[in-house]
């Protein structure tokens, strides 16, 4: 224990005056960041085609198998949202090769990154808003089909019900965690335009 | 599976239909109550019960899979004539009975594109639905508990949101 203990005020003040222990991105950092963003892209991409071909299987079967027009029509809309959702993937999120300059390689970095947290953004419109109104024509279909086996028409209804509710919440919290990752690119943004107006100044 | 499969389409026919019909003929009996029978499928037997009732269109009512607990399939647009028919659009099937007055029951048929199973009807009451099974009771706990992990990710995100929101004001 020191004779002279410091006030907690002053501590703060130190803490918030202390100069900054992170490291600037350097040019090499920034390549290795815009590389590893092009790779996560590659894995994001053969994750989410693999899902979306699983996809298109088992809704597959399901038009043969479930009984009722607007089953089949869901399991069928649901087909091609997976489609359209792989066909946006190849178009938008398809990896691409970092530049060798080191100028060139910030440049590409950064719009990689605006492209990255716009899509991150938009990912209602392309990705969530297509399943969604196929889930719907599944979940309506459904709640006018047959009650499962040991089940009366409300209980069927409710559980039938719970479901879609089950659904849309998943849909909302996969919206919500890519603004949530949209943030983050942002920040990611935020950082490489420091490092700009410190090669500025 | 596919006996349940194929029960599960015959009431699922029964869902939706577009319209039985009765009693054109005079002698026919009033198809409004309780009916129960068993339909002769390929390889099972579904004992089965229609609850009928009038309308201003025509018969209403539902029809229940008793065997396989199902309960409470809607019967729609049953309108009078003779036979006793409904029209199943969503599955390209026909349910329909002739009224038997010798036997006292509606006798008839499901059709469908995989053949024809003989169904009569006798009157006689419809036991109750079972209401929670296990099965039903594991759904509901697993989409309860899903709902709430996914309403916590939920929670856990917006205060994320809102921290940053707060961060970059004061920034």
């Amino acid at each position: 224990m020191s004779d002279n203990p410091i006030p907690p005020v002053d501590i703060k003040v130190m803490w918030k005056n202390q100069p900054r222990a992170i490291t600037r991105l350097g040019p090499e950092t920034v390549r290795r960041n815009a590389k590893r963003l092009q790779r996560r892209r590659l894995r994001v991409l053969i994750q989410e085609t693999f899902g979306a071909l699983a996809l298109i299987v088992v809704f597959g079967l399901y038009i043969r198998i479930l009984p009722g027009p607007l089953l089949k029509m869901g399991a069928g809309l649901m087909i091609v949202a997976a489609v359209f959702y792989v066909w946006c993937l190849f178009v938008l999120v398809r990896p691409r090769r970092v530049p060798d300059g080191a100028a060139a390689c910030l440049d590409f970095h950064r719009r990689e990154l605006e492209r990255q947290r716009d899509l991150c953004r938009g990912v209602w419109r392309w990705a969530i808003l297509p399943f969604v109104l196929a889930g719907t024509v599944v979940y309506a279909g459904r709640w006018v089909a047959v009650p499962s086996i040991g089940r009366s028409a409300w209980i069927d209804h409710l559980i039938v019900g719970g479901g879609a509710v089950l659904m849309l919440e998943s849909f909302v919290l996969v919206w919500l965690w890519n603004l949530h990752r949209a943030d983050r690119w942002q920040d990611q943004l935020d950082e490489l335009d420091g490092l700009d107006k410190e090669a500025g100044t | 599976m596919k006996r349940v499969a194929a029960s599960l389409v015959i009431a699922a026919a029964l869902a939706l239909p577009s319209g039985p019909v009765s009693a054109a003929d005079p002698a026919a009996a009033d198809p409004t109550g309780d009916w129960i029978g068993t339909m002769h499928l390929s390889k099972l037997d579904i004992f089965a019960g229609l609850e009928i009732r009038r309308t201003d269109k025509g018969y209403e009512g539902v029809y229940d899979a008793i065997s396989q607990g199902a309960w409470g399939v809607p019967l729609t647009r049953a309108r009078p004539a003779a036979p006793l028919r409904f029209q199943v659009t969503n599955l390209s099937g026909t349910l329909s009975f002739t009224w038997d007055p010798a036997e006292q029951r509606w006798t008839g048929d499901w059709r469908e594109k995989s053949g024809v199973y003989p169904f009569s009807l006798s009157r006689g009451p419809i036991p109750p639905a079972s209401l929670l099974s296990g099965r039903t009771l594991f759904a509901l706990s697993f989409i309860g508990l899903l709902m709430a992990l996914e309403a916590a990710g939920i929670a856990r995100l917006l205060y994320l949101r809102r921290r940053r929101r707060t961060r970059l004001r004061s920034a």
